[in-house]
């Protein structure tokens, strides 16, 4: 399977993992639950989006949150610039259980490029909106982090350099980066939610010139598959 | 409007200022970080058996990026120094090529043509020389025509049908055989570019014929008589409308004959470096003689370009 089809096969996963998904949409029912009903659903430990809606308070924190807490994320996204190379990566990450706005997530990466690969960490804060009170909501992600680029030149490129004077060899870089972008997450269920993210991450190379002149931007298209710990 | 539509409409907001000043950020130095994304710097350019130019008179040599959607860009001009290597306009030399106005990755096929306007024309007009397609970063460059020229041969046949049978014999040329088959092997020409038969005699070269095919006649036959029917085959007879400097009937002994391919809509100079077919009139020769060409395409420039 290409990189570049991760997203896509991310989403797909994740629409197979989440047989109820129905049931969590607020839409789900118009008929409130009886008072059974609802000391069963308790009793089982777990709190549907659909009965975060109904709490009074934003505050309440459900037995089984899908919103605050731990989550783990696989990552599959496209690189925007050059020959657009498929990425995967993984991150974990922590939302403020009290509310489940605020987040800050560690990622690594992995891009196979057409002249080699890049590595990258990333520490990101997720601003996340709406996350109780509907499937659908936004997040703004702002971090920095590290790239490590391994260049390697295509076997073609190394026999015919030496036509040149240019004696091929490999290329190595490591410098920060810094990321930000946006995106959406789409609970799916309770414990997964799938994240289609933009992400600007600006390198800063280790080129001659101004800073301005050293950034290099790695624009990434991608999507998480996240499950709730 | 809820509180969350608001707050998301303000992350909204906030991330596109962020993001509209992030757009298509490049390095002025292509490191190992963008290059390993498939960023190219520079297109290196080398090429043989190119031959110098004379600006004024034989035009000049221009690189040209061949993009998606039959769009190109111009690369720059360039000739050739006394050495063979490539050199600016102004002599210095020069091996890669840069552009500003556009992204070198997506340069699908390179061409080398021979523009006459000292001005950068806006589109490959000239006449090709050299064209290759990037295959995982390189282009092999050679001259845009089937590789079975390689293996072109063939004759000419010492005679001048259009006078008549046996007067002046020896001062016409033709690509037909005894038995009035082509004499000659070519591959198809292309869109760009079509053979043209040029003699060389008494110091003049003359051009006496542009051609597709060779079982078909060329497009000129200016020094020909009207006495007879000449043969629909490439060829002519020296016979009448000498120009300046000629007398005919001429004797085409010691000549030289050539079959080159030339610029189809480009003219700019009598005859191209891009000599297919060769071959010497002897001393002596008699009629009907079939005098053989020698393929000459061995001469032909090459090159190679790497996106790096």
């Amino acid at each position: 399977m290409k990189l570049r089809s991760l997203p896509a096969a991310l989403l797909l996963i994740g629409l197979a993992l989440a047989p109820n998904a129905a049931n969590a949409s607020p839409a789900g029912s118009l008929i409130p639950p009886t008072a059974d009903e609802e000391n069963n659903r308790r009793g089982a430990g777990t709190v549907g989006l659909f009965d975060l809606q109904q709490t009074i308070r934003r505050s309440d924190r459900p037995p089984s949150d899908p919103v605050g807490g731990f989550q783990i994320s696989l990552i599959g996204a496209v690189q925007m610039r050059g020959s657009a190379s498929g990425q995967a990566g993984i991150a974990f990450s922590y939302f403020k259980r009290s509310t489940g706005n605020v987040g800050i997530e560690f990622e690594g990466g992995m891009t196979r490029g057409p002249n080699g690969q890049i590595n990258h960490g990333l520490i990101s804060f997720i601003f996340q909106s709406g996350g109780r009170s509907s499937k659908l909501a936004p997040y703004l992600a702002v971090g920095g982090g590290i790239f490590h680029a391994n260049e390697r030149l295509r076997d073609r490129v190394v026999e015919a350099l030496p036509t040149f004077g240019i004696e091929p060899m490999e290329g190595l870089e490591t410098g920060p980066l810094i990321a930000f972008g946006l995106g959406f997450r789409f609970y799916l269920s309770e414990k997964v939610s799938f994240r289609a993210d933009y992400r600007e991450m600006k390198a800063i190379t280790s080129g001659s010139g101004s800073l301005f002149n050293r950034l290099f931007s790695l624009r990434r298209i991608g999507g998480f598959l996240s499950f709730q710990l | 409007m809820s509180w969350n539509r608001i707050g998301a409409l303000r992350l909204l907001i906030v991330a596109c200022a962020l993001l509209l000043p992030a757009c298509n950020q490049t390095p002025t130095e292509i490191t190992p970080l963008p290059r390993a994304v498939g960023e190219v710097q520079a297109i290196l350019v080398d090429v043989t058996s190119l031959q110098p130019l004379d600006p004024g008179t034989d035009g000049i040599y221009y690189l040209w990026a061949l993009l998606e959607r039959n769009e190109s860009q111009s690369l720059g001009a360039f000739n050739i120094g006394a050495s063979g290597q490539m050199v600016d306009t102004s002599g210095a030399p020069l091996g890669e090529f840069r552009s500003d106005q556009f992204s070198l990755r997506e340069t699908l096929r390179m061409l080398i043509t021979i523009e006459s306007d000292a001005e950068a024309p806006s589109a490959p007009s000239g006449m090709q020389m050299l064209s290759g397609t990037f295959i995982e970063g390189v282009a092999t460059l050679t001259v845009p025509i089937s590789s079975a020229i390689m293996s072109a041969s063939g004759s000419v046949q010492i005679f001048t049908p259009t006078d008549g049978p046996d007067t002046n014999e020896t001062s016409g040329f033709w690509m037909v055989d005894g038995n009035g088959d082509p004499s000659v092997s070519l591959p198809d020409t292309t869109a760009a570019l079509i053979y043209e038969t040029f003699i060389d005699i008494n110091g003049s070269s003359l051009g006496v014929g542009r051609f597709d095919r060779s079982d078909q006649a060329d497009d000129l036959c200016r020094f020909c008589a009207d006495d007879a029917p000449a043969p629909e085959r490439p060829g002519e007879d020296l016979l009448v409308n000498a120009p300046d400097g000629l007398t005919f009937p001429a004797s085409l002994a010691g000549a030289r004959i050539t079959v080159s391919l030339e610029g189809r809509t480009f003219d700019f100079f009598p005859r191209s470096q891009l000599i297919v077919l060769e071959g010497f009139v002897p001393v002596g020769v008699t009629p009907r003689t079939l005098l053989p060409l020698i393929n000459r395409t061995d001469s032909f420039p090459s090159g190679t370009a790497i996106l790096f």
